[in-house]
């Protein structure tokens, strides 16, 4: 697999963002797992999609002390 | 008759000081033809008016307000803004009390996602960021115009403006009542509302956000170190961005979103202030007594005036643009159009350069605008998403950031870079601009050296520049060829001031009669950084910017360089001469 270039992700970034905004709010969860879907018969990796998948499940807790002020 | 506030404004760590008016020989009868009047003593204004004078034209200052800023307003200045400031001979007094930093850190939900350190190397006089506060600024910048003999006309307010081909007529309203002032050029330096800008009836293009941002600047005994902090989604102000920031003086500044249900007014309600204050206090856990300062509010634009000159008028700054103030793209920028300007239209006026220069001030400066509107916008998409989509996709790219590198670098932030003016019509690009393989590019500020970091006294190339067109050059004596001291002899007689340094690698008795200053380069650093060999040209404009560079043997001559930065016509400049035969 390899890596997008910044300038890409970038781009992707914006482009999503604005295909979200189109399809509105009651489609939006639809179309994102469309696209997971499409993007995971692309990569035929049956592992490393799982893997994805539960890492993307998991929430970020807030840190127990977060740690701003000495750096 | 204009009466301004004559109450000094209050601040714990500034002491504001009344200027009083003083009336003018124009109200005594007395008819002058000033060559140039900058209206307004802000940042901008000041700045121009040190750099037409350091220039050679002698400006006098017209300010409406009694003192300097309120508060501390604009409170982060790079390193180009420092070493702009050098030039004017104010940077020691602005780095007296200042802060320097280079890191920024962003933060989620407690968790660092994003860390940048802005680069900086031993050959960088400045740090990457000072922090001083604006008043503070304006009062160093106040002090070496005193020192240079420029007038400040304080507690005067133009109220009338007509302009023509042959120069600007003020009028102005004093506490004693109006006088009339003429000038050939008039520079409008007076911020976002500017006088001279309603006057002139002209219209800011582009959009302005709905987005607003709360600015609080508040004591608290806060030992930690300067730098960009940014939380995002912090528990008190959910889905949007907090950036705070250490200030000089023990003040901190908290500056933040304000939720689009919330209005002006309720914004700014001391009660709400001082609940986010010891919000943040609380998240980050700093149990300390603080005090609020100072606060406002603001709204990110993408304003700018279509051309920054018209006739006989020249906006810089606020007063010709309003650019989103993400990554210190505020003064930083208004800073940079006054270095720009300023020689240019002190070259007008001394008679050495065609008025058609003032068109590559609009054309430099307008690629710059774009440029900061274009970087702004990647920032903005992040601290404040404009739709749903953009919501979503921040919140996405921020959680996956906890864990996962690739995603950290959108949250960049884009701080404000010196632009190159590369494809200016000003810029000579020599065919042998392919054999440098480092330096400046044409259109691009010079880059500073130390000459010796391991010396007591370390020197700085930047030590050599004096005011007018630098001319380097790279080598010996040789170096300096006879078609190159003939150009700078027929430049000089045209009173276009041009100063030759030469760098050498070595000690050599000889120095031919047209060098103005030696640079000597033992350890080959300067050389190195500027990817110089033998009878390497570099031609810098008075902004030190490159104008042209070339290596020995190129066709390029300093005197065609030089005239086309100037837009000098065939007529106006002397033909050039023929290369002359024999060495003298």
């Amino acid at each position: 697999m390899t890596a997008l270039p910044l300038s890409d992700l970038e781009d992707i970034y914006d482009e999503l963002a604005e295909a979200i905004d189109r399809v509105g709010p009651a489609q939006e969860t639809v179309f994102l797992a469309k696209l997971t879907l499409a993007l995971a018969h692309h990569l035929g990796d049956r592992a490393l999609i799982s893997k994805l998948i539960r890492d993307c499940e998991m929430p970020v807790e807030e840190a127990e002390s977060p740690d701003t002020l000495s750096l | 008759m204009h009466q301004p506030d004559l109450t000094p404004q209050r601040s714990s760590y500034f002491s504001y000081q009344i200027h009083p008016f003083v009336s003018p020989p124009e109200m005594r009868g007395e008819r002058n033809q000033h060559p140039v009047v900058v209206v307004g003593a802000g940042p901008n204004g000041l700045l121009v008016a040190l750099d037409l004078a350091r220039n050679g034209a002698r400006p006098i200052v017209i300010e409406a307000e009694a003192q300097v800023c309120g508060g501390s307003r604009a409170v982060a200045f790079t390193r180009r803004t420092l070493e702009i400031f050098e030039q004017v001979g104010a940077s020691d007094a602005l780095l007296e009390g200042a802060l320097l930093w280079e890191k920024g850190r962003s933060f989620y939900r407690g968790h660092m996602v994003h860390e940048l350190q802005v680069p900086g190397s031993v050959d960088d006089r400045f740090a990457p960021m000072t922090n001083q506060p604006q008043n503070v600024m304006e009062k160093v910048l106040l002090d070496q115009a005193e020192r240079m003999g420029i007038e400040v006309r304080w507690q005067t307010k133009v109220v009338e403006l007509a302009s023509d081909a042959s120069g600007v007529r003020l009028r102005l309203d004093t506490p004693e009542g109006e006088y009339d002032l003429s000038c050939d050029w008039l520079v409008a330096g007076d911020g976002a509302r500017s006088a001279i800008r309603r006057l002139q009836n002209l219209r800011f293009e582009g959009r302005s956000y709905t987005g607003r941002f709360a600015i609080i600047d508040f004591r608290v005994p806060l030992g930690a170190p300067t730098g960009r902090r940014c939380y995002f989604d912090p528990p008190w102000l959910p889905g949007y961005a907090v950036l705070l920031h250490k200030a000089p003086y023990g003040i901190w500044r908290l500056d933040y979103q304000v939720p689009d249900d919330v209005s002006d007014e309720e914004a700014l309600e001391p009660a709400r202030l001082r609940s986010h204050v010891q919000a943040h206090l609380d998240y980050i856990g700093a149990d300390l007594p603080w005090e609020i300062e100072w606060v406002t509010l603001y709204k990110p634009n993408t304003l700018s005036l279509a051309r920054y000159n018209h006739g006989r008028v020249l906006y810089c700054g606020d007063a010709a643009h309003l650019l989103p103030v993400f990554g210190v793209r505020g003064v930083n920028t208004g800073v940079q159009d006054g270095n720009n300007l300023s020689w240019k239209l002190a070259s007008v006026i001394r008679g050495f350069a065609s008025p058609a220069i003032l068109d590559s001030y609009t054309d430099e400066r307008l690629a710059d605008a774009k440029q900061i509107c274009f970087e702004a916008a990647r920032s903005t998409r992040m601290m404040t998403p404009p739709s749903r989509g953009f919501r979503i996709l921040r919140d996405a790219v921020l959680q996956l950031s906890v864990h996962h590198d690739f995603t950290r670098p959108l949250l960049h932030w884009r701080t404000s870079k010196p632009i190159d003016y590369a494809d200016s019509a000003l810029t000579t690009v020599d065919p042998s601009e392919a054999k440098f393989e480092a330096g400046p590019r044409p259109g691009a500020p010079a880059r500073n050296v130390c000459i010796n970091p391991d010396a007591p006294s370390r020197g700085w190339l930047f030590d050599a520049f004096g005011p007018g067109f630098q001319v380097l050059v790279f080598g010996d004596a040789q170096s300096v060829t006879p078609a190159l001291a003939d150009d700078l002899k027929a430049l000089r007689a045209d009173n276009i001031p041009v100063r030759l340094i030469l760098i050498r690698r070595s000690e050599d008795t000889r120095v031919p009669a047209s060098v103005d200053a030696v640079m000597d380069d033992p350890l080959g650093r300067v050389h190195a950084a500027w990817g110089a060999t033998q009878g390497a040209v570099y031609v810098l404009r008075p902004d030190q910017h490159v104008a042209a560079r070339w290596c020995a043997g190129a066709p390029t001559r300093v005197a065609q360089v030089v005239n086309k930065a100037l837009c000098r016509a065939a007529s106006q400049a002397k033909a050039q001469r023929q290369p002359a035969e024999a060495v003298v």
